[in-house]
C-alpha cells in the first residue's frame, strides 16, 4: 500500500471516525481505523459494535493494500501537524509509515483481517433529508430522553411519519417533547427507536454534512445514512414505542401567551432558591391577569416574582420542576410562546405561537 | 431434540468448542448474547444482538461454528443468523414488557418516583386497602384508625411495638397516607430514627443552628419509625424530647414504632421512656394461620400468576414469624414458576422453600432450665438443692410454667427432672404463675423476654 492525500481532508475524516472508534474495550481492534485503498480513493472506518462509519476521501493511489491502527494515536499525530498540506501513507512491515515534508512516522498495527465488517442495509429505499434538517429534529427533542439504561425504549429518540412528516419524540416519563418536520418525500412506514448513545453520534456526524442532503435507510435493527463519500450505520432498538400519543391532553382550562425570555427570566431567577428537585410554585390569576412564582429553599432562602400577563380561563396554582421548564425553550423559534394548562396534576403544554412544528409535554409536581 | 433445553445445551457445547480454538477477547466480544432460537431439519437459527455479530460470524466464524454444531449434532447442514434482543427469549416474556410499557405512560406519565418525597417523605403504596387485619394486629389498627379520626386528642402518642416484619412501618405509614388524604391541608412527616439522626448530626457538622428545629416543628403529624435506635444517641435523645414535648403540647399527634417495648429500649434516658409510655403502647404479634393466609391470598391477588390454593395453605402453615418472610417466599415461588413456565405443584414449593426456612427446633429441658438461670443470673445447680430462697424460687417456678405451658410436659417428670420435687409442688407453681400473669405485667416482659431468648437462640 502507498498513496498520497491532502492532510486537511484526511483530518478531518479522522476526526469524526476518531469519535466512533471504540475505547476500553476487551478487543483491541475496535480502538482502531481502518484503511483501505478502493480504485482512487482512501476508505475510513472506524466502529464500536454499535455505530460504524465508512468515509471515502480522494487519494492518489500507488499501490493497494489495507492497515488498522489506533484511532487517538493517529488523531493526535495529525492535531499536531501543522503547515504541512500532503501526507503519504505507505505499508513498512506492516506498520503504517506516515511522511510529510518535515516528518516521518512509524504507528504500530494491528492485523487488519479481524477489522469487524460494517453491516450494510440490504434492501434499497429510505427518504432523502437535509443533514442540517435532520439534526434539528433530533436537537429538539434529545434532551427529554430518559439517560438510564433501565428502560431502553425510553432511553432514545423515537422517529416516526405521519403521512409526509417525520416526527421525532422523547419523553423521559416526566415530559415529552414532539418535533415535526414537513413534506419528506417518500416518508412510509417509518418506525425506529435510535438509542440515546447513538442519536450523539448521528448528531455529531450529520452535523458535519452541514446543508448536504442526505439519504436515510432502515430496517428494524438498523438505520443508515449516505452521502456520496460517507456512509454512517447505528444500532436501533427493535421494540414498540409507548403510544404517546394518548396522554396528549385535549380539553384545557387556563392559557396564556407569554415572552420566551419573560418566561427565562423568572426560571432562572426562581431556581436560584428552588429545593434540590427544583421545585418552584406558579399561580395563576385570571381575574388580576398575574403570575406568580415562588420558590424556597431551606438553607438558601426564598423568592417570589410576579408579572402581569393576559390570563385566559380559571385561576390555578401548580408546581413544576423548573429545569423541565427551561429545558425546552431553546426548541421554539417564536418569540412568544402559549402555556395551556388543565388543572394540578395534568401535564402543560407549551406550543408556539406561530410555528406548530413543537410540542413540549410536562408533568407538575404532585403536592 | 426440539425441546428449549436441548438447544441450549447443544450451544453451551458447541461455545465450549468454539471458545478453545479463538482469542478470549474475540469469544467474549462476538458470542456474547447469543443462542439457539430453533432448530429446523438441520437449519438452526441463531440469535445475534446486533448486525455487526451478524456479519462477523456468518463471514470470519461460520465454519467454526458449523463445526462445533456438527460435532454435537450429525444433522446440522447450516446456520441462519437471526437479529434478535437478548430479553425476547420467550414470547410470554415479550408479550409482558408490552404491557409494562403501557402502564408507564398511561399513568400520568409516572411520576411516582418524585411523589415519594419531601413533603411527607411517605410511600404511597403502603395504605389500608392493602393492610390485612387479623387478630394479631387488630388493636393496633384500631388504634391507628382512632388517631387518623382524632389525631393529636386520643391516644398521644401512639406507640407501636413488634417484632421485625410484622407490618409497622406499613400501618405507619398508612395512618400517615390516610391522616394526608381526608385532610390535604395537614402537613405530615415520616422518617426512620437512623435518618433523624443523621440529620441531626449533619446539621450540627454544618452548623446550621436552629433549622434543624425549626423543620421538624412545622409538621401536624410526626411519624418515627423503629426508635429502638435511639439507644445510646444521648444527644439525639434530648432533641427528640424537646420535639416530643412541642409536639405534645401543642396536640399535634405523634407516633412512634420500635421493635420492643419502651421499657426495653436499653440506654434510654427515663424521662424520654416515661413520654413514649404516656400515650398509649400496642403490640403487633405474630400473625396467626388464617391472618397469613389472608396476607398471602391478598398478595396473590395482585399478581397475575396465580398461585394454587393448597400451596398458599401450605406456606401459611410453615412460615409463621414473619410477614416479609412470608411474601418473599411468595415472591421467589411465582420466580420459579414463571422461569418455569407453568404451574408449579405442592411437592415442588416444599423443594423450593425447604432451604428458606428455619428448620423445627429442639428445645431440651436443660435449656430451658439454662436460659432461665442465666436470665435470673443464678448458678443452674441451685434449682436442683432443696433451697426455698426467693431468688431461687421464682426462677424455679417460672421453668416449672414454662415447661407445661410451652411443652406440655407431664407434672410429675417435671419434679423429677427439678430435683426430685413432688408433681403437687409443680402444679402449684404453675397454678400460681398462670395467676400472677393475669395481672403482673412486668412478669409478662420477663417471660416474653425468656421465651424469645428460648425460642431464638436454637
Amino acid at each position: 500500500m502507498k498513496l498520497e492525500c491532502l492532510k486537511d481532508k484526511f483530518k478531518d475524516a479522522i476526526i469524526l471516525a476518531e469519535k466512533i472508534s471504540g475505547r476500553n474495550l476487551t478487543l483491541p481492534i475496535l480502538s482502531t481505523i481502518l484503511l483501505e485503498t478502493k480504485n482512487k480513493n482512501l476508505i475510513i472506518r472506524a466502529t464500536n459494535l454499535e455505530v460504524g462509519i465508512e468515509i471515502e476521501i480522494p487519494a492518489k493511489i500507488e499501490t493497494s493494500g489495507l492497515v488498522a491502527v489506533n484511532a487517538s494515536i493517529l488523531l493526535n499525530y495529525l492535531n499536531n501537524l501543522t503547515k504541512e498540506e500532503k501526507i503519504t501513507l505507505e505499508l513498512d512491515n506492516n506498520n503504517l509509515k506516515l511522511s510529510t515534508e518535515s516528518t516521518q512516522t512509524i504507528i504500530k498495527s494491528l492485523a487488519p483481517e479481524d477489522f469487524p465488517i460494517i453491516p450494510k442495509i440490504a434492501q434499497e429505499g429510505g427518504f432523502e433529508i437535509k443533514a442540517v434538517d435532520f439534526v434539528s429534529g433530533l436537537q429538539a427533542v434529545s434532551f427529554a430522553s430518559a439517560v438510564s439504561d433501565i428502560k431502553p425504549e425510553i432511553s432514545s429518540v423515537y422517529l416516526h411519519n405521519e403521512n409526509q412528516d417525520l416526527i421525532f419524540v422523547a419523553t423521559d416519563s416526566f415530559r415529552l417533547a414532539e418535533k415535526t418536520i414537513n413534506n419528506i418525500p417518500n416518508l412510509s412506514n417509518l418506525n425506529i427507536i435510535i438509542p440515546f448513545k447513538n442519536v450523539n453520534e448521528l448528531i455529531r456526524v450529520l452535523t458535519s454534512l452541514g446543508t448536504n442532503q442526505v439519504v436515510v435507510s432502515y430496517n428494524k435493527n438498523q438505520l443508515a445514512i449516505q452521502t456520496d463519500n460517507l456512509y454512517l450505520t447505528l444500532r436501533v432498538i427493535d421494540g414498540n414505542y409507548p403510544d404517546y400519543k394518548q396522554i396528549i391532553p385535549t380539553k384545557f382550562n387556563t392559557e396564556l401567551n407569554i415572552k420566551k425570555e419573560d418566561f427565562v427570566g423568572l426560571l432562572k431567577l426562581s431556581t436560584i432558591f428552588s429545593d434540590r428537585f427544583n421545585q418552584i410554585d406558579i399561580t395563576f390569576k385570571p381575574d388580576s391577569n398575574t403570575l406568580e412564582v415562588l420558590s424556597h429553599n431551606q438553607e438558601v432562602g426564598e423568592n417570589k416574582s410576579s408579572l402581569v400577563i393576559k390570563i385566559k380561563g380559571e385561576p390555578l396554582i401548580i408546581s413544576f420542576n423548573a429545569k423541565y421548564l427551561l429545558d425546552c425553550l431553546s426548541s421554539f423559534s417564536d418569540n412568544v410562546i402559549n402555556l395551556r394548562f388543565t388543572e394540578t396534576s395534568r401535564p402543560l403544554m407549551i406550543e408556539g405561537t406561530t410555528d406548530n412544528s413543537f410540542h413540549y409535554l410536562v408533568m407538575p409536581i404532585n403536592k | 431434540m426440539e425441546g428449549i433445553l436441548d438447544n441450549k445445551k447443544l450451544w453451551e457445547n458447541a461455545l465450549n468448542e468454539i471458545e478453545l480454538s479463538i482469542s478470549k477477547a474475540n469469544f467474549g466480544t462476538w458470542f456474547k448474547n447469543t443462542h439457539i432460537i430453533k432448530c429446523d431439519d438441520g437449519i438452526i437459527q441463531l440469535a445475534v444482538p446486533n448486525a455487526f455479530v451478524r456479519d462477523w460470524l456468518a463471514n470470519k466464524y461460520h465454519k467454526f461454528i458449523l463445526k462445533a454444531l456438527r460435532d454435537m449434532e450429525d444433522g446440522v447442514r447450516s446456520i441462519e443468523y437471526v437479529i434478535s434482543r437478548p430479553d425476547d427469549q420467550s414470547s410470554s416474556n415479550k408479550a409482558k414488557i408490552g404491557v409494562n410499557k403501557d402502564n408507564l405512560l398511561s399513568n400520568d406519565l409516572g411520576l411516582k418516583d418524585l411523589y415519594i418525597n419531601k413533603e411527607s417523605n411517605l410511600n404511597p403504596k403502603y395504605d389500608f386497602s392493602t393492610f390485612i387485619v387479623g387478630s394479631f394486629n387488630d388493636v393496633a389498627y384500631a388504634a391507628g384508625q382512632a388517631v387518623i379520626k382524632n389525631p393529636g386528642t386520643v391516644h398521644n402518642p401512639l406507640f407501636i411495638y413488634g417484632g421485625t416484619g410484622l407490618g409497622k412501618t406499613h400501618l405507619l405509614q398508612a395512618i400517615g397516607n390516610q391522616i394526608k388524604k381526608n385532610n390535604p391541608n395537614k402537613s405530615v412527616y415520616y422518617i426512620s430514627s437512623e435518618n433523624f439522626i443523621v440529620e441531626l448530626i449533619s446539621n450540627i457538622q454544618n452548623n446550621k443552628g436552629n433549622s434543624f428545629k425549626e423543620k421538624f416543628r412545622k409538621y401536624d403529624l410526626l411519624i418515627i419509625d423503629d426508635v429502638q435506635f435511639f439507644s445510646n444517641k444521648e444527644h439525639s435523645q434530648e432533641e427528640l424530647f424537646h420535639l416530643f414535648n412541642h409536639y405534645y403540647d401543642n396536640n399535634k399527634q405523634i407516633i412512634f414504632s420500635s421493635d420492643k417495648p419502651p421499657k426495653f429500649i436499653p440506654n434510654l434516658e427515663e424521662r424520654l421512656r416515661s413520654r413514649f409510655e404516656g400515650g398509649i403502647i400496642i403490640d403487633i404479634s405474630k400473625p396467626d394461620y388464617e391472618s397469613r393466609l389472608a396476607i398471602l391470598r391478598n398478595k396473590n391477588k395482585t399478581l397475575e400468576i396465580k398461585i394454587p390454593d393448597e400451596v398458599l395453605e401450605y406456606l401459611a402453615s410453615v412460615i409463621q414469624d414473619s410477614i416479609r418472610e412470608l411474601e418473599g417466599s411468595l415472591n421467589s415461588i411465582i420466580l420459579q414458576s414463571q422461569a418455569k413456565n407453568k404451574e408449579i405443584t405442592l411437592q415442588e414449593v416444599k423443594g423450593i422453600i425447604k432451604n428458606n426456612i428455619k428448620p423445627q427446633k429442639t428445645i431440651s429441658i436443660k435449656d430451658v432450665m439454662h436460659v432461665v438461670a442465666d436470665y435470673y443470673n443464678i448458678e443452674e445447680a441451685i434449682l436442683y438443692e432443696k433451697t426455698r430462697r426467693k431468688e431461687v424460687v421464682k426462677p424455679r417456678q417460672i421453668i416449672m410454667y414454662i415447661l407445661r405451658e410451652d411443652f406440655n410436659t407431664s407434672y410429675p417428670y417435671i419434679g423429677q427432672k427439678l430435683g426430685g420435687r413432688d408433681h403437687t409442688t409443680v402444679i402449684h407453681a404453675y397454678e400460681k404463675i398462670k395467676e400472677e400473669v393475669k395481672n403482673n405485667s412486668a412478669l409478662v416482659q420477663e417471660l416474653e423476654q425468656i421465651r424469645s431468648l428460648l425460642y431464638a437462640n436454637n
